[in-house]
């Protein structure tokens, strides 16, 4: 497991981070909550708190909202030191939380209305907002109908706009497709997509890996409330020190073959099977034809090749000792 | 629903990552748009209005027609004599203040009348009751249930009858026996005089009946009532904060632009608007379709504004104790009723004993009940209500303060 000081102090970027956190710690009386977690997120850059559920994910967003008083460490969001009593700060940032958190007996409209009204909006301004995020979520022919009348997808982007409407610098969205069907899903990730491609910066959690993968540019495990890896996703998969693996599947002298691979430039070992060979390589992509050659030299015929990419449950794994959704 | 995909989303324009995050909104703008949507939410739900506004003109209409009016005693009359004494008898008891007679047939029905409670009691003039009474020996049987509250009225009014008769036939005959006057003529100018000449001196005055106003029969169940459902109302929708913190909706409204105190003002201002909307409409009801007269404005605003605020501070005190909305409902409504019950919104804390008038005092709702009271009842002023105020801002500060302490506490760690 990497030290986790050396991950708190990795993203040193050029240009002033929309949210930086040092030291985070919180504790309810004897069980640590949260321990030293620190990273930052980059203008308009995606960052994801990966974690399972219990492993301090929301505890750490609520300190970086200024919901929860934390016991130690520091957050600045858009330069400015958070805390509950923080309003220039919580201005810069937009919340969705992992519930919804609407009234179920107003309309969508009604609720963003009210919640954009204390976030300072009125007039035709929040009129207009209103009626931009309800297009965004793509709820706006539905913009009258009562929450409590909507589909759990439809409430999880009506959760979403209201966090929307002020045109935060960070949005900050805790797990927001939890319990959703698959199609509300796509829509939710392809929205969160689409405000990062125009600049939003966004902190997401969620304890999918796949969600992690498909949405951020960097990302965050946690566990037990400690940061615990930091980075892209192939500098994480990189720390594993396993590489890619090759699996080809032929006919031959199939031992001869895996020693062949195994002499390979990048290679880190070979294996032969019952019917195929693996190779584990530093890159899958550029293995391949190398491999192939060996295959011929070595007068094993192809079948079939598979290149598989280590992916983030193999680095929580060899993390933790645990799956992600243990 | 088909999803939008993203070539067709439209697009939010981006955020300006050179720009400073937006100023604050001031901390009233924020306190208005949390009172002004907690009550376009009450008004809007029908079961709320159901409990705040027509329970309780329902229980003031019911309770203000069964113990306001001044009913007749409905009393069953057998004269079994048919003379001119008895005839004189019923006549008394048809024309006595509190007694309605109905006359009957037989002794029987008398007695079923009085047995299956058609009637209060029962009177039975007997065979020869003139003979007894010019003998001073004549009786008239009383039917009734010796444990009925009825008995004594019934009884208290046929004996001030039949005494009165008795009186005169005693004077007629003292006047033919020492005068040698004739004993129907004696008996004829006694029972004038009874009627022409004034009673013995003896006054029976009420308590109040002079000098005080006339009282409606609203004037004790209304008041009564908007302390009842104003308490019970709040705290109920105080108790829905726990619904909310369930939901996240605290924690999203955490999360906007403004301090904790402000927030927690601002829920406090949404509970205590729910708490002065009940109270005036119970009140413009209670004046317009009651005749309530609810004294000067000048000292039932505070009196309304002050519980409110009480009733609010309770309700978020268990708003935010509560782990779940179950738990706060649990709580909230036995303990809103039975302090409504200690505090003398059920009967008038004057018909218990001291010592539970002083344990009802206990309750903010005894101090609100005195000061409706004294403007109700006495048509007093704000002076004359000042400790009783005093002591309802007491309970505000005490509970508000703990209500902020525990909310802040519970929403922010």
């Amino acid at each position: 497991m990497p030290d986790a000081a050396t991950v708190t102090d990795r993203p040193e970027t050029s240009v002033e981070p929309v949210l930086q956190c040092r030291g985070l710690r919180k504790a309810y009386g004897e069980r640590v909550a949260v321990a030293d977690v620190g990273f930052a997120v980059a203008p308009g850059e995606t960052y994801g708190l990966l974690g399972p559920n219990g492993a301090g994910k929301t505890t750490t967003i609520s300190m970086v909202c200024g919901l929860l008083r934390r016991d130690a460490g520091e957050v600045t969001v858009a330069g400015r030191p958070m805390s509950p009593e923080a309003t220039d700060a919580k201005a810069a940032i937009g919340l969705v939380p992992q519930d919804v958190a609407l009234y179920e007996d107003l309309s969508a409209e009604e609720n963003l209305r009210f919640f954009g009204r204390l976030q300072g909006l009125s007039g035709r301004e929040l009129a207009a907002r209103v009626a931009e995020v309800l297009e965004v979520v793509g709820l706006a022919d539905r913009a009258g109908d009562r929450v409590g009348e909507y589909s759990g997808g439809m409430k999880r982007r009506a959760n979403i706009a209201a966090g929307l409407l002020h045109r935060p610098r960070l949005l900050v969205l805790d797990e927001p497709t939890v319990g959703v069907d698959p199609q509300s899903r796509n829509a939710i990730l392809e929205s969160v997509e689409a405000l990062a491609g125009e600049g939003m910066s966004v902190l997401y959690t969620t304890h999918y890996m796949e969600e992690a993968e498909r949405l951020c540019d960097r990302i965050g495990i946690i566990d037990e409330g400690r940061l615990i890896a930091e980075g892209t996703r192939r500098e994480l998969v990189a720390q594993l020190g396993v590489g890619d693996q090759v699996e080809v599947t032929g006919t031959g002298d199939l031992a001869a073959f895996a020693a062949a691979c195994a002499e390979l430039p990048g290679a880190l070992g070979a294996e032969a099977r019952d019917g195929s060979v693996v190779v584990r390589v530093e890159q899958g992509s550029t293995a391949l034809a190398p491999i192939v050659a060996a295959a011929e030299r070595t007068g094993v015929a192809v079948g079939g090749v598979e290149v598989t990419e280590p992916d983030l449950e193999d680095v929580f794994l060899a993390l933790t000792g645990k799956a992600l959704r243990d | 629903m088909v999803a939008p995909t993203r070539t067709d989303r439209p697009t939010a324009p981006p955020p300006d990552p050179a720009r400073s995050p937006a100023p604050a909104p001031g901390a009233g703008r924020a306190i208005a748009a949390l009172a002004g949507n907690e009550l376009r939410r009450a008004f809007r739900d029908r079961t709320f209005l159901f409990f705040s506004l027509v329970l309780p003109v329902l229980i003031i209409v019911l309770i203000g027609t069964v113990f306001g009016e001044d009913q007749d005693l409905p009393v069953a009359v057998l004269d079994a004599d048919g003379s001119a004494a008895s005839r004189a008898i019923v006549e008394d008891l048809d024309a006595a203040e509190g007694l309605q007679v109905a006359d009957v047939g037989s002794e029987s029905d008398l007695r079923r009348d009085v047995r299956t409670g058609a009637v209060a009691a029962g009177v039975v003039v007997p065979a020869g009751f003139a003979d007894d009474l010019a003998r001073g020996e004549a009786t008239i049987e009383l039917v009734a249930d010796p444990t009925s509250s009825a008995t004594a009225a019934v009884q208290a009014t046929v004996r001030a009858a039949v005494g009165d008769h008795a009186a005169v036939v005693a004077a007629a005959r003292t006047a033919a026996e020492e005068g040698g006057a004739d004993e129907e003529e004696a008996a004829r100018t006694a029972a004038r005089l009874a009627e022409e000449l004034p009673g013995p001196g003896v006054t029976v005055t009420a308590v109040g009946a002079d000098d005080e106003p006339e009282r409606g029969n609203f004037d004790y169940t209304a008041p009564s009532n908007v302390v009842l459902f104003t308490f019970v109302n709040t705290v109920m929708a105080g108790a829905l904060l726990a619904l909310d913190r369930q939901r996240g909706i605290v924690r999203r409204l955490l999360a906007t632009p403004h301090g904790t105190g402000t927030i927690l003002a601002g829920i406090g201002a949404a509970k205590l608007s729910i708490a002065l909307a009940q109270s005036a409409l119970v009140l413009a009801v209670g004046a317009l379709f009651f005749d309530v007269d609810w004294g000067t404005p000048v000292a039932y605003v505070p009196l309304i504004v002050l519980f409110a605020m009480v009733a609010a501070a309770v309700g978020l005190l268990v708003g935010s104790l509560a782990r779940d909305p179950d738990q706060a409902a649990a709580v909230a409504v036995p303990a809103a009723i039975g302090l409504g019950m200690l505090g003398g919104c059920m009967w008038p804390l004057e018909i218990v004993p001291p010592v539970m008038r002083a344990i009802g005092h206990v309750a903010p709702h005894a101090w609100a009940m005195d000061a409706w009271r004294d403007l109700v009842f006495d048509h007093r002023g704000l002076g004359d209500i000042a400790v009783e105020l005093a002591v309802l801002a007491g309970f505000t500060v005490v509970l508000g303060l703990l209500a902020a302490r525990q909310l802040r506490r519970a929403l922010t760690g």
